[in-house]
């Protein structure tokens, strides 16, 4: 007579193989995300400027005249033509921002709005104020914040697309036809120096309901809110839609790169009033910032996130 | 398939439920649809700005993921760990909602782009030194699992349900760790900065999960009726309440610390959540109605059928709460050294004063519609249509 046939036991599903395989798995994928991420993060700068155009040598400007009471602005102008002779990779961009003659006047605010035609809500360069002290022993501190251009920008490896990197010469920039306007490097920036652009226009609507005076109404936005920007070299216009780049990506100060290829300096230092703000190539010894740096006391923003900016102010 | 099938029984009472849900679903579709038309043709981003980058939509596509991968691994935690008994013939129906809910959940994190058309470039040109790379990866092959998973629980590929159920773990483990991740690096918000939100993403994951889990076994569970599935409610209820306790201890441990050391930068923003004008969400949405109640009626009324819906009903539907408290105080409150940064060149998207506006609500409102239609059309074509020939093969009487 046969045995019955007696079941296999069953094996428990979670078994010590299984835990195994699941964490071999997990470790697996742990160490491949893990090297992709370390490798991407120590490849550093990605070394290709945006088109031939803001690589391109530029003469020197011989006209400028050089005497020993020279303006700011005119030593400036002569030290960039110097620094924009050198090939990209050995200039090393930085902007000094005197608080002591700053009077807080926005004027560098509103000519980088102009430059940069920046629509409503978009800013590149506002000037914090902030009240120290109590009445009647007040002062007022005013902060220039425009991007500090950092050495280690928390702003670049958070992009999934690569539509942002930093430049050989150290200027962060934003590819807008690549940007995907996620949002991520915003909230990266600790000092938010990037603003997303909402497609705002200034003038768009502000005539509609001028029944009395239909000849000063606008038809969409004015004409010169249509004429084209011109950041990174390129021709910007805001005629498209309400996706047309540089509509609902992320926008930033670029240290008015397109002015520099140019051989300009950037809209800031030249219209502030004080000369508070000084631009130049701190791998010239012999520059003014580089002066300005080492002889007196400068301070850099948030300096114990170790982003190391570029942007230093004399306190 | 006898696995599956032993002490099956099949109640044919869901005709009604899935008229119910399709017109509900459909209703918050066309509430909603505005809402999508304004961020679609007209460039409208409800109330987000610069300062405050992220909010509802984000937050909710946080919360829908938490949904979608903590049903999936708080399920295998219960059907393989747990040994939870009758759990498994809920299987089919777990992977369709979290299917629904992500969907759901990329629908509306698409609506956050500035710039939707291009979010194909994140596959081609991608970076894989950012977490988000990592996120958008991650999320679509867990899609793809989901979506063969279902595929093979419907043609009865038992051998692939196993296979999968193993990519399964790790992959859902590492969605959540990501996403948790993607803010944790972010070192310019010390409110988010911290190495532990991966982990507490993941305990929120579960918690949010095994809800929503407890509330599909009262409403769809194939058992419904027998003693198996009164017992796999406690069961599910029990095991919600220990995850629960967990997660309100992590949060304590976190408000204490955060608290306690009083670093302006974290201090501040946890202030503004506890005590700022939107106080109300944390201590009547989220801790009274969302934690504290759920919590008493999974502890004393564990016995009940009816408590224990109630508590997954709170639980659920408040816990979005979580990650908009995380989120949005994260970024509502500037770098002391920028403090008054918001004053210095003034407009309505340059402020760190941030509530979702109505077009936020209304896209939100579609993607839950879209969901809720989907979940309902599905169980009504593919769910219904197996448990019924399940309930056949097994020869179950039918009640």
């Amino acid at each position: 007579m046969n045995e019955p046939e007696q079941p296999a036991p069953k094996k428990p599903s979670f078994d010590r193989r299984n835990f195994l395989r699941a964490g071999t798995l997990v470790g697996a994928a742990a160490i491949i995300g893990g090297t992709a991420i370390m490798r991407r993060r120590r490849a550093g700068l990605t070394p290709d400027p945006i088109g031939e155009e803001t690589i391109r040598e530029l003469p020197g400007l011989p006209d400028v005249p050089i005497a020993d009471d020279e303006d700011v602005l005119v030593r400036m102008q002569r030290e960039l033509a110097i620094a924009m002779a050198k090939p990209v990779e050995e200039r090393r961009w930085i902007m000094v921002i005197d608080t002591r003659k700053c009077v807080g006047c926005d004027a560098c605010t509103i000519g980088c709005v102009a430059e940069n035609k920046l629509p409503p809500g978009v800013v590149y360069r506002p000037v914090v104020k902030e009240e120290i002290g109590a009445f009647p022993n007040i002062q007022i501190k005013f902060t220039p914040r425009p991007c500090m251009q950092c050495e280690n920008p928390p702003c670049v490896p958070v992009c999934p697309v690569n539509a942002t990197w930093r430049r050989p010469d150290g200027i962060t920039i934003v590819d807008y036809d690549k940007c995907i306007g996620c949002r991520y490097c915003i909230t990266a920036c600790p000092y938010m120096a990037r603003t997303s652009d909402f497609g705002y226009s200034y003038t768009a609507g502000v005539a509609e309901g001028a029944g009395d005076a239909p000849d000063r109404a606008v038809e969409g936005t004015a004409p010169w809110e249509k004429l084209p920007n011109y950041e990174y070299a390129k021709a910007w216009a805001r005629t498209g839609g309400k996706k047309a780049s540089p509509k609902g990506n992320a926008r930033k100060c670029h240290f008015c790169l397109h002015r520099l290829e140019v051989g300009q300096l950037p809209m800031c230092a030249t219209t502030c009033i004080g000369r508070a703000t000084y631009f130049g190539d701190a791998n010239d010894p012999d520059s003014l910032v580089t002066e300005l740096i080492t002889k007196n006391r400068v301070q850099t923003l948030l300096p114990h996130l170790g982003t190391q900016p570029r942007v230093y102010y004399i306190v | 398939m006898s696995g599956i099938t032993e002490n099956f029984s099949y109640r044919f009472n869901r005709r009604a439920d899935f008229i119910i849900s399709l017109i509900v679903g459909l209703l918050a579709i066309a509430a909603g649809a505005g809402g999508v038309w304004k961020v679609v043709f007209a460039g409208d981003h409800g109330a987000l700005g610069s300062y405050v980058p992220w909010g509802l939509w984000v937050s909710v596509y946080v919360y829908l993921v938490w949904m979608e991968v903590g049903m999936i691994l708080g399920y295998y935690a219960l059907k393989h760990v747990l040994k939870v008994k009758g759990i498994d013939k809920l299987g089919p129906v777990i992977v369709m909602a979290a299917i629904c809910c992500l969907l759901s959940a990329l629908m509306i994190i698409g609506m956050d782009l500035g710039h939707p058309f291009r979010a194909w470039r994140a596959f081609v040109f991608a970076d894989f030194g950012s977490m988000m790379t990592w996120m958008i990866w991650m999320h679509s092959f867990y899609l793809i699992l989901l979506i063969v998973e279902f595929w093979a629980y419907h043609n009865d590929y038992e051998e692939l349900i196993k296979w999968i159920n193993w990519v399964n773990i790790p992959a859902g483990v590492a969605l959540i760790g990501v996403i948790g991740s993607l803010f944790g690096v972010i070192a310019a918000r010390p409110y988010w900065n911290a190495s532990m939100l991966p982990m507490a993403f993941t305990v929120s994951s579960l918690i949010a999960g095994t809800g929503l889990i407890l509330l599909l076994h009262l409403l769809f569970s194939p058992q419904s009726g027998s003693e198996v599935y009164k017992q796999t409610a406690r069961e599910l209820g029990r095991f919600l309440m220990w995850a629960l306790l967990v997660g309100l201890v992590g949060a304590l441990a976190n408000l204490l610390i955060t608290t306690y050391q009083n670093v302006p930068a974290k201090a501040e923003a946890m202030r503004l959540l506890l005590f700022g004008p939107y106080w109300w969400s944390v201590w009547i949405v989220h801790i009274l109605i969302g934690t504290l109640t759920p919590l008493a009626l999974l502890i004393w009324g564990r016995h009940s059928l009816r408590a224990l819906g109630a508590a997954a009903v709170l639980l659920v539907s408040t816990f979005i709460m979580v990650p908009l408290n995380i989120i949005i105080p994260g970024l509502a409150y500037p770098s002391p050294d920028l403090a008054n940064i918001a004053h210095a060149f003034k407009h309505e998207r340059l402020s760190f004063d941030y509530f979702p506006d109505m077009t936020e609500w209304r896209v939100v409102l579609f993607g839950l519609g879209v969901a809720l239609t989907t979940f309902a059309i599905g169980y009504h074509f593919w769910l219904d249509s197996y448990y019924r020939r399940l309930a056949r093969e097994a020869g179950a009487a039918l009640s």
